[in-house]
């Protein structure tokens, strides 16, 4: 077993005792620097495992989707450590921290077997810098879509209860005010949008010079660019006519659907499913 | 001795009678000093706030060889308070021993209160404790007990909701706007009308951080006195739709028969906004703020009766809180006699085992001349011997008198602890 599977399984068990220090914590009403501390500790596993692959990645029998999730996974972490101390945590760390540890054990768990590794081919495009620029900027675009989705989630909660006039006053210490968690969503696609961009520039311009032209049918770079039109059209909104709250919440989901579809059918896209074994 | 409490309180008098009874914060020490000057007085402490006096002391039993203590407080609180007779008992309730502490545990978590959960009593408390502290009434009596009454308020307050949820329309209305906007620092608040309820409500939204006030009313002077008052900015009502859009929070207070706000105004206040939200608080009878204002997208109309409503649910939630409230109270009051047990009981077992060491010593001190010249190890073994003897002789006895210390009540305590003193000669 190579050690990146270590070092992803440690970081698996420190997320599982953040969301269960989170749910304990959220049961007795308090909160706990505990959680924020496993966090952080598992972040820092996963971020030796990653190192320990981009190490391995080129020869290494490694699952390279599996490297790509753990990425994932320690970009919303990093997202949840950023915002943990300034937004009232409760309801956002019970939503997020599940997230995490899925994407961890995605990235921890999956059998790795006997692997034949990558494909020359792909041994040989792995050699190139540009692709790990590609995937990172794509996956740090993801996660900012992530943290939108989790505040746009629970901007819709909140403000359901708030005009059924149901909402269980002192609120504030379990859910984020409804204005902070639209500027939360705001902020998380602000700097998401640039870096997604830029990951599907290098991303269309690499695989044009590599592949010859790449058909928009394909379906991975149809629903990236349609998540990514969506992206436009939610901050071009909220720029020119001021739109916020529940519509962009709606909006923000819909764009998280389509970039979590076109993340999932990786496997039929000619340019993407060189690299899954 | 006994530790008694007297008291009165919301529970057993009417205001009234609260009222005669009741030592103002300025004659506080002087009663302090009186009761400090009673024959038998060891310990005291005088809690006296607008809802409840309560005095408790420590004191020594009764010459005449009853239970009574020596000191009646009803009877002392009448002359402290210069009433010519003592009240009627009936007013008052008098507590000894373990039903003092569970009182005081209660009281300091807000419990016993008028609105269960409100916060100030824990201070008062405190502050009663520091004024007998002071006055050099507090000895170790009171002292193992009033920390342990404030660490029990602590954990109720920080493990239950009971303090959690808003129980005026004043906090429902700061609770809504923080549930929307979160921190007020940047906000403005707009109240037209000058009617108490509204002004009340922005205030508290003041007090709790809000940036800027902006009144408005039908008699423009009115609203510029009300503005003056709070550093906030007056306008005539005939501006509201120019200037509307500027506040956050609309606290609607005025006798208007028609709306002053209609939804196609609300509607131009977020436009203008680019749809940062708006909390709209309707306290007028009849409405202020049309109802249909509420289904526009980030505009939140509540009127009275959804204040109202919210309050009631949240006292009903308070009740409930405060079942598991009282189990902590359980928890720390077991805790609490098990330690007091423990001192209690502390020189008694040590007595017992001085005792007990004290006759091994001289027994194997006779028996030992008789017994001629004996090695080290000899020795030794006849030392761990008489020791060990003595040990499991006694250990029975201790155990059972831990346990018996537990289960007994107040006045059986002292009469167990004289039993085993005058059993064992001590």
């Amino acid at each position: 077993m190579s050690f990146y599977l270590i070092w992803a399984r440690v970081a698996l068990v420190c997320y599982l005792l953040a969301l269960v220090v989170a749910l304990v914590a959220a049961r007795r009403r308090g909160s706990s620097g505990l959680t924020r501390a496993a966090v952080a500790t598992g972040f820092l596993f996963q971020f030796v495992g990653l190192v320990e692959a981009l190490a391995a990645v080129p020869a290494q029998p490694i699952d390279l989707y599996q490297v790509i999730t753990a990425l994932l996974a320690f970009v919303v972490a990093a997202f949840f450590l950023m915002v943990y101390r300034t937004h009232s945590p409760r309801a956002l760390s019970l939503l997020v921290l599940p997230l995490i540890v899925v994407l961890a054990a995605v990235a921890g768990l999956a059998p790795m077997g006997a692997r034949s590794g990558p494909s020359p081919l792909a041994r040989s495009l792995l050699h190139n810098g540009w692709i790990y620029v590609h995937i990172l900027l794509i996956m740090v675009g993801y996660a900012g879509l992530v943290v939108a989705m989790a505040a746009g989630v629970l901007y819709l909660a909140a403000e359901r209860s708030l005009k059924a006039k149901s909402a269980p006053l002192a609120a504030e210490h379990w859910m984020p005010p409804l204005e902070k968690l639209d500027l939360l969503a705001y902020r998380a696609l602000l700097v998401g949008f640039p870096l997604l961009t830029g990951g599907l520039v290098i991303g269309a311009y690499w695989a044009d010079a590599l592949f010859g032209r790449v058909s928009l049918g394909d379906p991975t770079v149809m629903l990236a660019l349609l998540a990514w039109a969506i992206y436009l059209v939610l901050l071009f909104a909220r720029w020119s006519s001021g739109w916020r709250g529940r519509r962009s919440a709606y909006l923000t989901l819909v764009c998280f659907a389509v970039a979590l579809a076109g993340w999932l059918v990786n496997g039929l896209s000619r340019v993407h499913s060189i690299f899954l074994q | 001795m006994t530790l008694q409490l007297l008291g009165i309180s919301h529970h057993s008098a009417s205001i009234d009678e609260r009222e005669r009874l009741a030592i103002p914060p300025a004659g506080l020490e002087a009663a302090l000093r009186l009761l400090a000057a009673e024959r038998g007085v060891r310990e005291g402490l005088i809690l006296s706030t607008c809802n409840r006096v309560e005095v408790v002391a420590h004191t020594d039993d009764g010459q005449n060889g009853d239970q009574g203590p020596a000191l009646d407080l009803r009877h002392w609180l009448a002359r402290a308070t210069g009433l010519d007779a003592a009240p009627d008992v009936s007013l008052f309730y008098q507590l000894r021993g373990d039903e003092v502490a569970r009182h005081l545990f209660r009281v300091a978590s807000s419990l016993d209160s008028v609105v269960v959960g409100e916060p100030q009593i824990l201070g008062q408390l405190k502050h009663a404790y520091a004024q007998a502290q002071a006055v050099g009434l507090v000895g170790a009596e009171l002292d193992a007990l009033l920390p342990r009454a404030f660490h029990a308020a602590k954990r109720v307050r920080a493990e239950t909701g009971i303090a959690a949820h808003p129980v005026s329309v004043s906090q429902a209305a700061v609770d809504l706007a923080r549930q929307i906007f979160g921190d007020l620092s940047h906000k403005t608040v707009l109240l037209i009308g000058t009617g108490a309820m509204g002004s009340i409500a922005a205030r508290y939204l003041l007090r709790q951080g809000a940036a800027r006030l902006l009144v408005t009313n039908r008699t423009f002077t009115s609203a510029q006195a009300l503005a003056a008052k709070h550093h906030g900015e007056a306008f005539p009502l005939e501006q509201l739709r120019e200037r509307g859009e500027n506040a956050d929070v609309i606290i609607a207070c005025t006798g208007s028969p028609h709306p002053l706000i209609t939804k196609a105004d609300a509607s131009h206040f977020l436009a203008r906004r680019r749809g940062r939200p708006m909390l709209f608080l309707d306290l007028a009878v009849p409405r202020d703020v049309e109802p249909s204002v509420h289904q526009l997208e980030n505009a939140f109309v509540y009127n009275v009766d959804d204040l109202d409503r919210v309050v009631r649910s949240n006292l009903d939630e308070r009740a409930q809180e405060a079942v598991a409230a009282e189990v902590i109270i359980e928890a720390e009051l077991r805790q609490y006699a098990e330690r007091r047990q423990a001192r209690d009981l502390a020189p008694t077992l040590a007595a017992l085992q001085a005792r007990a060491e004290a006759m091994r010593v001289a027994e194997w001190a006779r028996v030992r001349g008789r017994l001629g010249p004996l090695t080290q190890e000899q020795e030794q073994a006849a030392e761990a011997l008489t020791r060990s003897l003595m040990q499991k002789w006694l250990h029975q006895p201790m155990v059972q008198l831990k346990l018996a210390q537990l289960e007994a009540g107040a006045a059986d305590r002292d009469a167990l602890l004289q039993l085993v003193r005058r059993l064992f000669d001590l």
